[in-house]
């Protein structure tokens, strides 16, 4: 593949990666396995990628391409128990494109709310994402035990997330 | 219950579900919020997408100030520390404030043992190195770095085993056993393995070799050899070393890791990406295809070239048939020798196409041409040769199989018959003289190393393809594949003879009236209904001949017909 073909496909995958793998994981819910599937899928995407036509939505490329990543993962997976279902899915799918076009602003809110977190609050979150600890390595690191450290994160995320969407109300108050 | 608690609690259950560990109660629950619930699939999305922002590198950075001072510091240099009291109460004083959460005690997992483990720095969610452009750059958009594993399920079988040796182990490992993603070290004494994951990726485990299940996309190799097949649909098998890490694209390959750290990769089929080196500075990766190895130090973790071995692995056996396959090809004329195919037959050892049965070349006497026998000659005596024949049309269609196929085409010959079909070996000629060996187009055959089928005209022989797939069950004919001509050292006179290859009964290739130093490529691909494959050669007619002292007519005179390297191309069974 020439060179420049690269640098179209790191530019756009750069790009639109979030989303893409946002829709995985909200469609697989556990972290490692929409991992793989991101891998899977991002191999895939640059070995089909001369089929890709620009100027078309990169994005959305990537995601029908993950689909079917998807469904043979959950295919594989068809008797775990550890599933959501399909009704579930479909009103995901609606709601991960709901909020697809607000993504940008729930950015810049998250980034003013993670600057309104508590100190404390701030190096939990960073223990888990800055240094790849889960929540197991943080329980034992602050000899707590695992289930106190799954609420502490609860109320921190849930927290986090009333803020941003408090912000985006009065950014859309003011305009 | 509140609303906030309400709230918390949801957010604790879709956490549990992006770090694996919700039970299927809890799992139950989620789905069942989320059915009721509309407003809570959108906070599901919102979860993930907040996840998301945080994990991914250049995104969301969270901010990180020191209590007291308010400069920047790296939070781990606080959880390193001994100083856990001051976090503790950091910690304690942001509860107080918080809402009244309960924080059980830690109970242990019920049944299990847990392992003591020290708390390890395994990665800055994965998602930052994926997701890097550096990483894109190499077309590699996998870690290297093997990801924890918080549950255990079974991700694997093992389908078949053979002249193994387990070393003691909690697994009971019988063929059938399935076994666990939970990384616990499995040594193979002695012998071939094969696992089934559930992605359908096989891997061939030879002996001695440690090696363990990491995930169903997973396999760490610490020593010995692994051959992996993987079909489409599981692309992304892994097989992890000591330092490195190849990442299957469609393909099969083979990866050998000596205990020293050495590691080579032999790649089959396809194509695999290759990524070396221990720490991430100093990683390097590279595509590496089909007929391509590569070897990575164990001590610098330098990459080079090696030739690519395609014989070095076992690629499928069959513990039935006590059967190891490497990749090679199916050597009729080993087969014509009494042997399996696999290099087991006798050199100089023939068909009569009188009786069907097996002699050796050095304890014929009697080198006179012979009139062939009239009928089709079973061979009793080899699963799978059919029989042999002497191809003559005069008398009507010929025979060419056990079940009764015919061929028309065969011109009439004199229906006389020279020797036998022979696994190479010494010809005697002229017949007061030493045995010769054959030598076909410029170099020396009918030996091990460059096997053929010695077949004087006139004479037929039918392989049973079927008899051989029975026989190697896991594997798959796909071509017929070899050169045929008339031996180069041949006797001080002129050849001219014919060469045919039929299967079940069909023409598909046919050369008349060949002379020395002509030569031609046969291939011929095989379909899975295909049975009886039939090499043939009739002299060239009359034309060119001597004859006996009582004035019989030799129109066979120096057909030495050859067919060089002829093998059955073959694959393992998907």
């Amino acid at each position: 593949m020439p060179l420049s073909k690269k640098t179209d496909f790191l530019g756009l995958y750069s790009k639109e990666q979030k989303k893409i793998f946002l829709f995985i994981l909200s469609m697989v819910h556990r972290q490692t396995d929409a991992e793989d599937i991101m891998q899977q899928t991002a191999a895939e995407m640059w070995r089909m990628f001369d089929r890709f036509k620009e100027g078309t939505n990169f994005a959305a490329w990537g995601i029908t391409i993950a689909r079917y990543r998807i469904l043979d993962y959950r295919k594989k997976q068809v008797r775990n128990s550890l599933f959501l279902s399909e009704d579930v899915y479909r009103k995901v799918i609606q709601e991960f494109q709901a909020i697809l076009p607000s993504s940008d602003k729930r950015k810049n809110a998250l980034r003013g709310c993670l600057n309104k977190l508590k100190e404390s609050d701030r190096r939990m979150l960073s223990m888990h994402y800055e240094d790849g600890f889960n929540y197991k390595q943080i329980a034992e690191k602050l000899r707590a035990s695992k289930t106190g450290i799954y609420k502490i994160m609860a109320r921190i995320h849930t927290n986090l997330n009333r803020c941003i969407q408090k912000t985006l109300l009065i950014w859309e108050t003011n305009g | 219950m509140d609303n906030s608690q309400e709230q918390y609690d949801f957010t604790e259950l879709v956490l549990l579900a992006l770090q694996g560990e919700a039970s299927p109660a809890q799992m139950q629950e989620l789905n069942r919020i989320l059915i009721a619930r509309p407003d809570k699939v959108r906070v599901y999305v919102e979860l993930m997408e907040l996840f998301t922002e945080m994990s991914l590198q250049g995104s969301v950075e969270i901010p990180s100030t020191d209590v007291d001072s308010g400069k920047v510091v790296d939070s781990s240099t606080i959880v390193n520390s001994s100083d856990f009291d001051t976090w503790m109460k950091i910690l304690a004083e942001e509860e107080k404030t918080a809402l009244a959460i309960e924080i059980p005690k830690e109970e242990p997992e019920e049944g299990s043992i847990q392992k003591v483990e020290i708390p390890q720095k395994t990665k800055k969610i994965s998602l930052s190195v994926i997701f890097s452009v550096a990483a894109l750059l190499f077309i590699v958009l996998f870690i290297y770095v093997v990801p924890p594993v918080s549950t255990s399920v079974e991700v694997a079988v093992l389908t078949d085993s053979i002249q193994e040796n387990w070393s003691d182990t909690n697994t009971s490992m019988q063929n059938g056993t399935r076994l666990l993603d939970d990384g616990t070290p499995l040594l193979l004494r002695k012998g071939f393995a094969e696992l089934q994951f559930d992605t359908n990726a096989r891997v061939v485990i030879e002996g001695p070799a440690e090696f363990q299940i990491l995930a169903e996309d997973r396999i760490g190799l610490r020593y010995g050899r692994i051959y992996a097949t993987v079909p489409q649909a599981a692309t992304g098998f892994s097989v992890y070393t000591q330092n490195a890490k190849i990442i299957d694209l469609g393909t099969e390959f083979g990866v050998q890791t000596d205990i020293d750290g050495d590691t080579n990769l032999h790649v089959i089929k396809g194509k695999t990406t290759l990524i070396a080196g221990e720490k991430s500075d100093n990683k390097v990766s590279m595509e590496v295809g089909r007929g391509f190895a590569k070897k990575i130090s164990g001590i610098s973790s330098v990459i080079s070239d090696i030739p690519c071995n395609t014989k070095l692995f076992a690629r499928t056996f069959d513990s039935k048939e006590n059967f190891v396959w490497r990749g090679e090809p199916i050597n009729l004329a080993d087969i014509v020798g009494g042997g399996n195919g696999f290099g087991t037959g006798v050199i100089g050892s023939a068909v009569d196409p009188l009786t069907g049965e097996s002699f050796l070349l050095e304890n014929v006497i009697d080198w006179t041409p012979h009139k062939g026998q009239e009928h089709y000659v079973p061979v009793t005596w080899h699963d799978f040769i059919d029989g042999v024949f002497v191809p003559d049309s005069e008398l009507g269609p010929v025979t060419i199989s056990s079940n009764g196929l015919q061929f028309e085409l065969f011109p009439n010959t004199s229906h006389m018959v020279w020797a036998g079909v022979t696994n190479g070996g010494r010809l005697p000629e002229p017949l007061d003289e030493p045995a010769k060996d054959l030598w076909f187009n410029g170099l020396q055959y009918g030996n091990s190393l460059r096997p053929g089928i010695f077949m004087h005209s006139n004479l037929g022989v039918t392989f049973d393809l079927e008899a051989i797939r029975r026989a190697y069950p896991n594997i798959t004919l796909t071509e017929f594949r070899t050169r045929c001509g008339i031996c180069d050292n041949v006797p001080q006179r002129l050849p001219n003879a014919d060469f045919w290859v039929l299967m079940d009964g069909q023409l598909r290739f046919n050369e008349n009236a060949v002379k020395n130093d002509q030569f031609y490529e046969i291939s011929i691909p095989i379909s899975p209904s295909d049975r009886f494959l039939s090499l043939v050669t009739t002299d060239g007619g009359l034309d060119v001949c001597w004859s006996l002292e009582d004035g019989t007519p030799i129109p066979i005179d120096s057909d030495w017909c050859f067919f060089a390297d002829p093998y059955l191309i073959v694959k393992a069974k998907e």
